[in-house]
């Protein structure tokens, strides 16, 4: 991993100097903060089970079901339509350095826009100091849960794009996975409850992976080491497809 | 393995196949430690299949191909250390300034810091970019990027320069330049460059190797290519005296002289005559002293004209199709019966 430190740079680099970066981060902060106002506004008309935060972090997913995609679209997918993968693997640099640069770049770039994100039940704290409004528990669990379920799906993301060329081709891929993990999950467990009982190994398999259900238990403090595991494994997975098909597809 | 280890390149017997088209068969060559190399084919006929393999980015299907006696397939990482490359149309990150793109490789070809820096500086001059050291690369021309491309592929002393198409797009001037930068190389770096400038590659290489669908057509120095393809030399004279006159005069110095190709100026006597017959260093002079004494026909001038590398070319491609189509008129079913667009197809898309 010689170089690896090096094309992180250079991808982190390309992000801050790119416009796009900033425009992102423009409207996720915008989309993000009205979901807050809209969750607050509710806490506020009638009594909730909830806590605000626990119900912001589980609306997290639909902007991460956009925001992934096009974070990572682009990443392997345009460089090789221009030619730049080619000819940055004639440098003694491998594939498996190339897709993890890219990868941790992205991420790390999905973490921040993630955190930046606490400054909206900071400034509610600063102007109603109300322990409920931030509870630490909760905004830990939270935060870990997006932050660790973000392994996988930047994964995802970088596993799409480097299967193609278009980077249309690979959002829209990326997508349909995301949105089949995080809802057509939901979906089928909720099919499969019909016909299964409910200690059986398909239930409890698809329990397992049951993304908004990770996410409620997070949300409220418990850190689980199982959904840990999965997506620190499945990422793995992803990633060395993404290797793999780097390498198959020079 | 002792011998390879003599030459900068060598490969045996490659071959690679993109579905169900041939790319390349059965190629083999080897360059020597200094020697600059020029590829020649046509579209499709293999060329960059050929580089890219030796840089190590495409497997061949079988064959082998050594880098500095070291086998690129088993070694990959080990032979793109010795390598500089410039791919196909010079891809380069269009929002990165020079400077920070030459010193980004850099560190990918393991560079240290003050050596890169000196480096640096050294291939700026070398490429005359060093005015343009902090543009962005987007916005420069196309003779800079090529240089640009130039200079990457040269920053760290690389034994070996491959160079795919370094001079396509770029204006005369810029050419000239290139080609003076290429010479300036010469002896310390073994090069191989494919080009579709042929006068380039004619004034720059010391040997060309001439592909054609695959297969290696032709490779010698220009003028062994010359013997071997062209053997006749031709004369052109101008004359002044009547045409129908001279055809039996030029018989009279050597029988098989013939006329190629006659021109005669308009309100004059002068004709322009091309003659061709075998290359014999005395024909040139038995003809001065024929027309010298004459009294009808008189001499005004004669230069030999010795065949370029792209009549060579042209007669060594016309040359492989004939003897490819006289194969594939005895095997119906060889590969090669496709139209010559499938194999230029299969290298687009890869």
């Amino acid at each position: 991993m010689k170089h690896f430190f090096t094309l992180l740079k250079h991808e982190l680099r390309s992000i801050l100097i790119s416009p796009a970066t900033y425009l992102a981060a423009f409207f996720f902060l915008i989309v993000m903060g009205v979901i807050y106002q809209l969750v607050l506004q509710d806490y506020n008309k009638s009594a909730q089970e909830l806590l605000p935060n626990n119900i912001f972090f589980s609306t997290f997913i639909f902007p991460v079901l956009f925001l992934v995609p096009l974070l990572t679209m682009r990443s392997i997918a345009e460089e090789r339509r221009l030619g730049l993968i080619e000819s940055l693997l004639t440098t003694p640099i491998n594939s498996i350095e190339l897709v993890a640069s890219k990868y941790v770049a992205a991420y790390t770039y999905y973490c921040f826009l993630c955190l930046l994100t606490l400054a909206y039940p900071a400034i509610t704290y600063h102007f109603f100091p109300d322990e409920r409004i931030f509870d630490k528990a909760t905004l830990i669990g939270g935060f870990a849960i997006i932050c660790v379920s973000g392994l996988l799906y930047i994964s995802i993301g970088i596993l799409a794009s480097t299967l193609t060329r278009s980077q249309l081709v690979a959002g829209l891929f990326s997508f349909s996975m995301l949105f089949g993990l995080i809802l057509g999950v939901q979906m089928i467990k909720e099919k499969a409850d019909e016909y299964f009982e409910s200690y059986s190994i398909v239930s409890m398999l698809l329990e397992y992976i049951q993304v908004l259900d990770h996410i409620q238990d997070f949300s409220r403090g418990v850190l689980d080491t199982r959904p840990i595991v999965l997506y620190v494994s499945s990422s793995f997975l992803m990633l060395s497809i993404a290797v793999l098909a780097v390498d198959h597809k020079r | 393995m002792e011998e390879s280890v003599e030459n900068s390149i060598e490969v045996n017997n490659l071959t690679k196949q993109y579905g169900r088209i041939m790319a390349i068969q059965d190629i083999s060559f080897s360059l020597k430690k200094g020697e600059i190399v020029g590829f020649l084919g046509p579209n499709g006929a293999g060329k960059s299949t050929t580089m890219k393999i030796l840089a190590g980015l495409v497997p061949a299907n079988s064959g082998s191909a050594y880098i500095c006696g070291i086998p690129v397939a088993t070694h990959p990482e080990e032979i793109k250390r010795r390598i500089g490359y410039m791919p196909e149309n010079n891809p380069l990150p269009m929002d990165m300034r020079v400077i920070e793109y030459l010193r980004f490789r850099g560190k990918l070809k393991e560079m240290s810091g003050r050596m890169l820096r000196k480096r640096i500086d050294f291939v700026l001059e070398l490429c005359d970019l060093t005015r343009a050291r902090k543009r962005v690369i987007g916005g420069l021309s196309k003779g800079y990027r090529q240089r640009i491309g130039i200079a990457e592929a040269i920053l760290s002393e690389p034994e070996i320069i491959i160079m795919d198409e370094p001079t396509i797009g770029l204006d005369p001037h810029q050419i000239l330049k290139i080609r003076d930068l290429i010479g300036s190389l010469k002896g310390r770096m073994s090069m191989i460059i494919s080009s579709h400038i042929l006068p380039e590659i004619e004034l720059t290489c010391d040997r060309v190797i001439i592909i054609n669908r695959g297969f290696v057509v032709a490779s010698g120095s220009p003028a062994e290519l010359r013997k071997e393809f062209l053997p006749e030399s031709s004369f052109q004279l101008e004359i002044h005296g009547t045409y129908e006159a001279l055809e039996p005069e030029i018989k009279f110095v050597h029988p098989k002289l013939s006329i190629v190709s006659s021109e005669s100026f308009p309100n004059s006597e002068v004709n322009q005559i091309t003659i061709s017959g075998p290359s014999n260093q005395e024909i040139g002079e038995k003809l001065i002293k024929h027309f010298g004494s004459h009294s009808d026909l008189k001499l005004r001038s004669i230069y030999t004209k010795d065949p370029n590398l792209e009549d060579i070319f042209l007669a060594a491609t016309k040359r492989s199709w004939e003897i490819l189509s006289e194969r594939s008129d005895r095997f119906t079913a060889s590969p090669f019966g496709d139209e010559e667009s499938l194999t230029e197809n299969a290298e687009e898309d890869e």
